[in-house]
């Protein structure tokens, strides 16, 4: 008796609950748009709400901003594979041709057509490096740059080398051997070894390879076929002219072992390499963190150089990969979500994730930006330190670090290609074509093998593990 | 009653010798990292960030620890991380030497299969349950609060056999005694076996406190609020993430050495105090008479 | 047998309650994670959305991988070694430390032989790679005797020691801590009888601490062997292109293709291969220690 009236109760209860739980969900749902997001955002809480409300007032919807500071990759994949529900996610080009593939990401090539911002906005040859099968599944985050020759012209002019003549693998070499030839008999600098490159995603190499004419990664061939240009008998003398560097003392040897922290330090800290391939942003941060030192322009100052010129006359670089914003298959709000997509692509949206805040990061005095404190410690980067609008003016920001704008504009030459990284139409595992690629690249650097063995052994091991064909 | 060895026999001088050269390697491999790290701190920003390995600092400065504290609001996370780790850890020491206790016992029936069960759960991969972990905890309402972040973790195999071997050394004829007596099992657990195991109990927190203090996986799983992030998590922020690739800001190596001692610094100053308990810990032979 | 068997139950109940809380925790924290992870290894690749059932693929993908059967080996052999070396370090560590008399002196030497646990992975590679650098401190102490200079992060030879060293050097004071106790713990009674039987110190170490310590070793060696096949960390901070073939583990492939890749399926195979090593492991040591014997 007293027992069925207890279990009544409780299903009642819980029915009531139940209810008044769903409802909650209901009206909170239809407004709320849900986003996950990596760097982008407030760089601490407070300011990632005004940056929240920032992005309401521009957007007129109803945003949650949540943004995950440290591990986001981790955090992506367990919300997600989870079933948490976001109506708009960060994520990097990789995992954009991943999840696409997994049918996680809505297609958004019509939206992206018929979109009025992106068309005044967005420049048709940075939307065609992330198509994937002729689709698009993201809008972009902000603007790539791409690395490039970066050389301490504060050394070389003491060498008396005029950089602008520089376009083959043998001008750099001569160059390379000049400088060492110096620091170690003039300075007393011994050993130096005048480059670092950074072996373990041999990302920064393509400056190299532009001498023949050859890109990074794997591509798709008219048959279908898959293939590596790095392993081209053609690249044979890019991988000689590596070795010949190394045996010669001419590159680092922590180039295999170091990260990239002491390649950089290496370059404007203590002027230990007078070369390495480093993004177009960094020429601008060396020279800036050598002026705090008190180094620049007397001891260290950097400038961006194309690299080597290929048998079509052009210097080919290699586009970072692009980081993106995807609205997953089981988003609720998936209109709302693309105007956000929209807004950060404005001139507006630029603005706010690069300068910041208004009235936070900044101030406007006679329509000039005045930036505050904080601003001034968020460094003009809050997600887009180069946004992806093309009618966005640079210039508003206020000065640039010395010799930025220099190395970007070298993107923009007309001798000049930037290309996006060879993914093989997302068929490719990146990380393994990596770890293949170096392994050998560094056993023929090393001078362990011959050049032709390891581009043998390179692509047989690429073929054994079916990423080329 | 006092019987624990008051006068030590000595080791023959050779022996002795020996054994004094062993400890000074022991301290130099150990201490020379610890060294590099603590002088790296204390460089100046262009000294610290030059290539190689810095052992002293000339001259030095505390420019690094003033930028670290300038730089972050370091108070919160420090008091989130005390919090989390004390609480926690009290829980788990609790949780760990009930289970060991229940494994002692030596004719319960099923205590393999209960060993067994426990075993178990230290052979699981982080790997494998990593997307069920936060399952488990966004549908119990622990992500983004302190709960979580003390519940997860609660008692763990590791501890829980550490306790069994110490409580194995207690004799059972106490137990026993005890239990003729009339007393409960919770009497028993409470003022035999703990009373008897401050040095085990000593340990298990210790290292369980440690693993609490340092721990970033579970903190970066549950938390996305950088109000209750911890200190190990921000040093990661720190050190990693604001000096990505194509990152802005540029922090220097005395700052992020700086901001590593003073993760460490409160580990170490407990760990050296809390070793005069585990000499000096009720010993099981005094109580035995 | 039954009726014993329940009165056995009766008795013992009020255990079965104390240790009810415990098997909870770890049912809903571990078990249940664990089952779904497990479930996941079974099926298609797909982090959202349902995930059709895909049979054994996933271990046949994982299995097939040459780069699995390599960090098999290589797990193996860092695994093993580092397990009878971390034994032994700590044990021999505990001895010595316990001659020496003044207890300041102790505890500081066992503070600095724990430091290295406290700074994280990321922390100790840095440290180590600055050390064993072409123009590091090892190379400089070589040097002293005319040594040429060894590039000891990237000659293959040094790979797996550097590594196993790495992890000797870090994990030692840990696990000698847990001897020190143990040491700590024994009667003062038993040296008393000893001392009138005219042992001397080194019988002493032989015939009472060492024997006394055998729960201890046990209880070490099983935790030591869960971890033999788990060690990634180490790995991840000082992997390079010339010694990457060597030392990476079978979590470093699980990181790499599995979770790195969003490929849920290939990932949860990749670790449930890893925990069925290790309780094979784990089982064989059990067994070979008599460790459920008392």
């Amino acid at each position: 008796m007293k027992r069925t009236r207890v279990l009544v109760m409780l299903v009642v209860l819980l029915a009531i609950s139940l209810t008044l739980f769903a409802q909650g969900q209901v009206d909170k749902a239809a407004v709320e748009v849900k986003v996950l997001a990596g760097v982008t955002g407030g760089k601490d809480d407070a300011e990632n709400k005004l940056f929240e409300e920032a992005m309401e007032k521009g957007t007129g919807l109803n945003i949650t901003w949540e943004k995950v500071p440290s591990g986001y990759d981790q955090v992506l994949m367990q919300k997600l594979g989870a079933g948490e529900q976001y109506d708009l996610i960060y994520l990097n080009q990789f995992q954009m041709y991943t999840l696409g593939k997994q049918g996680a990401l809505m297609d958004l090539t019509d939206r992206i057509a018929a979109s009025k911002v992106y068309a005044e906005n967005v420049d048709k040859t940075e939307l065609e490096k992330i198509q994937f099968n002729g689709k698009y599944y993201a809008g972009f985050n902000k603007l790539e740059v791409f690395p490039l020759v970066n050389v301490n012209k504060a050394i070389t002019d003491k060498v008396g080398i005029d950089l602008s003549k520089l376009s083959t693998l043998d001008d750099y070499y001569q160059m390379l051997k000049k400088v060492k030839t110096h620091m170690e008999q003039t300075e007393g600098r011994k050993p130096y070894y005048p480059f670092f490159t950074y072996m373990p995603d041999i990302w920064d190499l393509q400056p190299w390879f532009s001498s023949v004419g050859l890109r990074r990664g794997v591509f798709i061939d008219a048959n279908g076929k898959k293939f590596a240009p790095y392993v081209d008998p053609k690249a044979k003398v890019v991988w000689e002219w590596l070795a010949k560097l190394y045996r010669e003392g001419l590159m680092d040897p922590t180039s295999f072992t170091g990260k990239t922290g002491d390649m950089r330090s290496k370059m404007w800290q203590s002027q230990d390499i007078v070369m390495d391939v480093d993004w177009a942003a960094w020429t601008g941060l060396y020279n800036n963190n050598a002026r705090t030192a008190g180094t620049y322009p007397a001891k260290v100052n950097v400038v961006g150089l194309p690299g080597t010129k290929g048998p079509s006359g052009k210097y080919m670089l290699e586009q970072g990969g692009a980081s993106l914003w995807a609205i997953p298959a089981n988003a609720k709000n998936p209109d709302e979500a693309f105007k956000i997509i929209e807004h950060m692509a404005t001139k507006e949206g630029a603005l706010l994730l690069s300068a910041g805040i208004e009235g936070h990061d900044y101030n406007l005095k006679n329509g000039k930006i005045e930036y505050t404190e904080a601003g001034r410690a968020h460094a003009k980067d809050h997600g887009a330190p180069f946004p992806i609008s093309k009618l966005f003016d640079l210039s508003v920001l206020g000065e640039m670090n010395p010799g930025v704008l220099e190395s970007v504009s070298i993107g923009k030459r007309a001798d000049v290609e930037v290309a996006p990284m060879g993914y093989a139409n997302g068929e490719l595992d990146a990380r393994k074509y990596y770890d293949i690629m170096s392994k050998w690249m560094t056993e023929c650097v090393m001078g362990k093998t011959t050049a032709e063995a390891a581009m043998k052994g390179a692509e047989n091991e690429l073929r054994t593990n079916k990423l080329i064909d | 009653m006092k019987s624990r060895l008051s006068k030590k026999d000595n080791l023959p001088l050779g022996l002795s010798a020996l054994n004094i050269l062993l400890l000074v390697l022991v301290v130099v491999l150990m201490g020379l990292p610890m060294l590099n790290v603590l002088a790296v701190s204390l460089s100046t920003q262009a000294k610290s960030d030059a290539p190689g390995l810095v052992l002293l600092p000339t001259p030095p400065t505390f420019e690094g620890y003033t930028f670290i504290w300038k730089h972050t609001n370091l108070p919160r996370p420090f008091f989130n991380t005390v919090y989390v780790s004390v609480v926690g850890t009290v829980l788990h020491v609790l949780m760990a030497s009930l289970a060991g206790y229940i494994l002692c016992q030596n004719k319960l029936p099923f205590r393999k299969a209960m060993t067994t069960f426990i075993l178990l759960t230290m052979t699981v991969p982080y790997e494998l349950t990593m997307i069920g972990i936060y399952a488990v905890n966004r549908d119990l309402g622990l992500t983004n609060t302190y709960a979580g972040l003390i519940i997860n973790g609660m008692v763990s195999g590791f501890s829980v056999f550490l306790m069994r071997n110490y409580f194995q050394a207690i004799p059972l004829s106490l137990a026993e005694s005890a239990r003729i007596d009339g007393s409960g099992e919770w009497r028993i657990f409470s003022s035999i076996y703990l009373r008897l195991s401050v040095s085990g109990l000593m340990t298990i927190g210790t290292l369980e406190l440690i693993r609490r203090w340092n721990n970033i996986t579970m903190t970066i799983t549950l938390i996305s609020d950088m109000k209750k992030w911890t200190l190990p998590v921000v040093l990661r922020f720190i050190l990693f993430d604001q000096t990505s690739t194509s990152g802005t800001s540029y922090i220097f190596a005395n700052a992020k050495m700086a901001a590593v001692v003073m993760t460490a610094l409160p580990l170490v100053v407990l760990y050296f105090f809390t070793q005069s308990f585990f000499s000096s810990g009720i010993m099981i032979g005094s109580v035995k008479e | 047998m039954n009726k014993s068997l329940g009165r056995q139950l009766k008795k013992y109940r009020i255990f079965y309650l104390m240790f009810l809380p415990v098997a909870v925790y770890f049912i809903i924290f571990t078990y249940y994670p664990f089952l779904r992870g497990l479930i996941m290894s079974f099926q298609e690749n797909r982090l959202l959305g349902n995930r059709p059932f895909a049979g054994l693929a996933n271990y046949r993908f994982v299995l097939k991988d040459s780069n699995f059967l390599a960090a098999v080996a290589n797990s193996l052999i860092i695994g093993l070694w580092d397990m009878v070396l971390y034994f032994f370090f700590s044990l021999g560590f505990a001895l010595i430390l316990n001659e020496l008399v003044h207890r300041t002196v102790k505890q500081t030497i066992q503070t600095i032989a724990y430091i290295p646990y406290l700074f994280s992975w990321a922390v100790i590679g840095g440290v180590w790679v600055l050390i064993f650098d072409l123009q590091g401190l090892v190379n400089q102490f070589l040097s002293i005797f005319g040594t040429e200079p060894i590039f000891f992060l990237a000659t293959p030879d040094y790979a797996r020691p550097l590594i196993i060293a790495m992890g000797v050097w870090r994990s030692m004071g840990y696990f000698a801590l847990l001897f020190t106790v143990a040491i700590m713990n024994i009667e003062g009674q038993l040296y008393e009888a000893a001392r009138i039987d005219g042992a001397s110190r080194f019988m002493q170490i032989r015939k009472i601490i060492l024997p006394s310590l055998i729960p201890t070793m046990k209880t070490i060696i099983v935790l030591l062997s869960i971890g033999v096949l788990t060690h990634f960390d180490e790995i991840y901070v000082m992997v390079n292109p010339a010694n990457r073939r060597l030392i990476s583990t079978l979590l470093l492939f699980v990181y790499e293709t599995g979770i790195l890749n969003f490929q849920t399926g290939t990932a949860s195979a990749g670790a449930t291969l890893v925990m069925a090593g290790t309780l094979l492991i784990t089982g064989l040591m059990r067994k070979f220690i008599g460790y459920d014997k008392e």
